[in-house]
């Protein structure tokens, strides 16, 4: 071993060379990016059209249609129905959804992993199916054209969501700081109330997130089981996308997305507040 | 019932298995009102299991755990009315140190005057009394494992398990916090038991100590019987170091693989043999000195290896193949692959029971 | 066995959930599978008596056979341009760990989550429209001189769904390549390697599970998407999932649109399941 075989390379490769990695990743993503950002940038800047078409670009800038949108019955309805489902569901999937996701990480009885798939099921059956047989099923309860159906339907299609985020939060939590608990004479439920949740918080808001964007946005389900009485708002953007070209919807659909990222803004706010106290 | 040095925690017959593999075996253990017991052993030893089975969180298959008289087997831990220290501190990381040590008197509803008059009290105890509003995390280790203990305290249990608390600290706070943790339990008279797998804390420590083994007791006694009377191979050379000589014993000498070792014994033992010998108490001379002098073992060997520790030298002798045997010395030792007389002793040998290639 | 106490067994927390997942999500899916199993009369009516008639015309008229086939080209196409639109994107993210520039790749990649699945298929209804931003490009550009009639055809179907599913294959992709040791990329280069090479040897390879996490979420998705083919591409197309909706809301014909979605729903979890067991098998020869 008296020799080194391998000498230093002492060329200093050109600058074009260096960065040619960069490029080579850099071009692809900026167009990529453009292409994800691309429909929904459209529609919002279509969304300001004064005139009742969907030319783009657009010959001014004018909010007309956010008006009639805000100002019209139809959307209002559809804006409150959202918006309580919204509220609804989010209850009802943190509530189920903590729990279930504290019991499967936590909990040793037999059949967990099997609990764990139908829990996160939903998400690997195809919509349609789900829609199908609430449909078919709701014909049956009476429950079609109904809040509470379309309440169970959107916490069904969000509950995965909410299981998951919450399992990654559970599987982080430390066992040894309820085994403390306890020690210092905390019973079970002393326990899960103030040591538990608290260290939970971060995944069940992000869970809630999850759900209440997903019941914001849920149309494929919701399609076949709302009626003339029930019609949450994608339900109705997807009818008037059919039958009506004007930048209403456009105007509708952008609102959408204000509320989702509202909802996300507020909700990191809160965490954010909540970790600094 | 409540007399000092009664006994207070007795475990009898425990044993626990995983899986098919037993990982305890206890006949029994007794340990006394304020005394600081520890239980030493290597990990996976069952040290661990054994305090999680005192706190409750182990439900062993067989045997009973009795604290003051009363059987607490089948008792949850939150009943069990024990203080404990975990490893990592387990300090809830979203509740401020005063809430951390106020939380088992709020399980406990003990009103609030009394309640804060205890948290400070606990706080004046461990010497953090202006750390009540700090969060865990802005807590150097030794701050953290502090809290730790007087949360545990601030309860007044009659006994604090103690898991390995000192191990996530440097060598340098283990010393320290060594004196203040047994100055405290000496002040409040408060029972300990406290798992270590480090034998020099142990030894400094404890009242009592048991060594732990493949999940059963090898020896049980105070730290001087333990380390001059360990009983076996591996007590030996798990507290302290330890030269350990097996061989058959012969008039002239014990016979190991041929090589006559000397031991300085009155007589010499016969049959299977096992001995240990501290290396503190081996000495090494220059030169290949006559051996069978009354009351002096030794054997000739050569200087393998030699090192200056700051505090004295280590010196390994190697006498053949079969044997090398390490000596601690205050004085430089002969140079290597000089011929020497390793010797000691006979007041130092150490009989081992395991003789006989247990 | 030693019991752990102090655990709990867990069964109480899951019960609320898996009693509502049994009433709202298990029972509507048998129910659909014994709807299947009934033929129907002249007015669409389920009769009483059990048949497998229903997937008999599944499997035999090629407007329903068609229709999964063309699905299933139709996903595996859809899930091949994710990933390779996915990869670069996660990659980026992998390496920009901190900044604006992060958090801005962020926010365009996870908005359209937030957004319905039925506003982002609007946006590309607006975008391929005949005085859509696309065709006023060409024509004004001169590459052609009429609009394209782009909304119903195939490449705008497939470029939509792309366009809905990709953030579902970036997301895990990132996940993996994040979790990647940044000290291995240090160490192959400190051993000779260059950028290519490092990439192929090291970062490739080891970021399999999210390829395979990415697949396994986006080929199910593709293969029962319905709301964004209908309105990019029109109700006539032959996809599955729409094909299911148009029997439900045009022909009211349950019955056939329940074996076609059970046809669908059996379909894609053998898919899934064989991909699954294409990566374990390719993950355990390159172990050794």
């Amino acid at each position: 071993m008296a020799e080194t075989t391998t000498a230093p390379r002492v060329r200093r490769r050109p600058a074009v060379a260096r960065h040619a990695g960069r490029i080579a990743l850099g071009v692809p993503v900026t167009a990529i990016l453009l292409f994800l950002a691309a429909p929904l940038v459209v529609l919002a800047v279509s969304s300001l059209n004064p005139t009742a078409s969907l030319e783009f670009p657009p010959q001014g800038v004018s909010l007309r249609w956010y008006a009639s949108v805000l100002s019209s019955p139809d959307w209002s309805v559809s804006f409150r129905l959202s918006g309580l489902l919204v509220l609804m569901v989010v209850a009802t999937t943190t509530v189920l959804g903590t729990l279930a996701a504290y019991g499967l990480t936590r909990g040793t009885f037999p059949g967990r992993r099997l609990v764990e798939g139908v829990a996160l099921a939903p998400l690997m059956v195809p919509e349609i199916i789900i829609a199908l047989g609430l449909l078919y099923y709701f014909q049956g309860l009476g429950l079609l054209n109904s809040v509470p159906g379309l309440w169970l339907a959107h916490s069904l299609v969000a509950l995965p969501f909410a299981v998951r985020t919450i399992m990654i939060s559970a599987a982080r939590l430390d066992p040894a700081l309820e085994r403390a608990a306890a020690t210092l004479g905390a019973g079970p439920v002393r326990v899960f109330l103030t040591v538990t949740l608290p260290l939970l918080r971060p995944g069940i808001l992000a869970g809630a997130v999850f759900a209440a964007v997903t019941s914001l946005g849920e149309v494929a389900v919701s399609v076949l089981i709302s009626g003339a009485n029930t019609t949450t708002v994608p339900v109705r953007v997807f009818s008037a996308v059919k039958f009506e070209l004007d930048p209403s919807v456009a105007a509708v659909s952008t609102l959408l997305m204000l509320a989702s990222v509202v909802v996300m803004v507020v909700v990191d706010r809160l965490t954010r507040l909540t970790e600094a106290v | 019932m409540s007399e000092p040095n009664s006994e207070h925690i007795v475990v009898a017959s425990l044993t626990t298995a995983y899986g098919g593999t037993r990982v305890l075996d206890v006949d029994r253990m007794a340990i006394r009102r304020g005394q600081f017991l520890s239980i030493l052993g290597p990990s996976g030893c069952g040290k661990t299991t054994l305090l999680h089975a005192l706190a409750g969180f182990v439900e062993p298959d067989g045997g009973s755990i009795t604290i003051d008289g009363h059987d607490v087997t089948a008792v949850p831990p939150h009943h069990r009315g024990l203080g404990m220290v975990f490893q990592n501190y387990a300090l809830f990381p979203h509740m401020s140190v005063a809430d951390n040590v106020a939380y088992g008197l709020r399980a406990r509803r003990t009103p609030r005057p009394e309640r804060e008059r205890r948290v400070a009290e606990a706080l004046d105890l461990v010497g953090l009394a202006d750390y009540a509003r700090r969060r865990p995390r802005q807590l150097s280790g030794g701050q953290q494992q502090r809290v730790a203990v007087a949360r545990a305290l601030a309860t007044r249990p009659a006994v604090l398990l103690l898991d390995e608390p000192l191990s996530n600290l440097d060598a340098q706070l283990r010393r320290e916090m060594r004196v203040d943790l047994r100055a405290l339990q000496q002040r409040l008279g408060i029972t300990m038991v406290f798992v270590t797998h480090d034998q020099e804390e142990a030894m400094s420590l404890s009242d009592r100590i048991v060594v732990l083994n493949g999940g059963r007791i090898e020896q049980e006694g105070s730290p001087q019987e333990i380390y001059s009377a360990p009983v076996s191979r591996f007590v030996a050379e798990f507290v302290g170091a330890a030269n350990v000589i097996e061989g058959v014993g012969t008039a002239d000498g014990v016979d190991v693989d041929g090589i006559l070792v000397r031991t300085g014994l009155d007589e010499e033992p016969t049959g299977p043999v096992s001995l240990a010998l501290r290396p503190e108490r081996v000495r090494v001379s220059e030169g290949e000195e006559p051996l069978g002098a009354d009351g002096r073992g030794g054997v000739h060997g050569e200087v393998a290896h030699r090192a200056f520790l700051g505090d004295g030298w280590e010196t390994r002798v190697r006498v053949g193949e079969a044997l090398a045997l390490s000596a601690r010395t205050d004085t430089e030792p002969p140079p290597l692959g000089a011929r020497v007389t390793a010797h000691w002793d006979a007041a130092s040998v150490i009989a081992l029971r395991d003789a006989g290639g247990a | 066995m030693a019991a752990v106490r102090g655990r709990l067994s867990g069964v109480g927390f899951v019960l609320p959930a898996v009693v509502f997942l049994v009433l709202v999500f298990l029972v509507p899916l048998v129910r659909v599978l014994s709807l299947s199993l009934h033929p129907v009369d002249g007015a669409g009516n389920p009769l009483p008596e059990f048949s497998l008639v229903q997937y008999q015309r599944v499997f035999s008229e090629t407007f329903f056979s068609q229709a999964l086939v063309r699905s299933f080209q139709t996903s595996f196409l859809v899930t091949a341009l994710c990933l390779a639109l996915g990869y670069p994107v996660a990659y980026a993210l992998s390496r920009v760990r901190t900044g604006v520039l992060r958090t801005l790749m962020f926010v365009i990649v996870l908005s359209p989550l937030l957004t319905s699945v039925v506003v982002r298929s609007y946006g590309w209804v607006v975008l391929l429209s005949a005085n859509g931003a696309v065709n006023r490009l060409l024509v004004g550009t001169g590459i052609t001189d009429q609009p394209l009639p782009l909304l119903t055809s195939y490449t705008a179907v497939v470029i939509s769904v792309t366009h809905v599913l990709l953030p579902f294959a970036i997301i895990p992709l990132t996940t993996a390549l994040g979790g990647i040791d940044p000290h291995l990329r240090r160490a192959s280069q400190s051993l000779g390697a260059g950028a290519v090479r490092t990439f192929t040897r090291v970062t490739l390879p080891l970021s399999l599970p999210g390829v395979a996490a990415a697949c396994m979420v986006v080929f199910p998705l593709a293969m029962g998407i319905y709301i964004t083919p209908l309105l990019v591409g029109g109700a006539n197309q032959p996809l599955a999932g729409l094909r299911v909706y148009s029997q439900i809301t045009s022909v009211y014909d349950y019955p056939v649109a329940a074996a076609l979605s059970l046809t669908l729903l059996v379909l894609t979890l053998v898919c899934v399941a064989a991909m699954g067991a294409g990566f374990r098998f390719w993950e355990r020869r390159h172990d050794g």
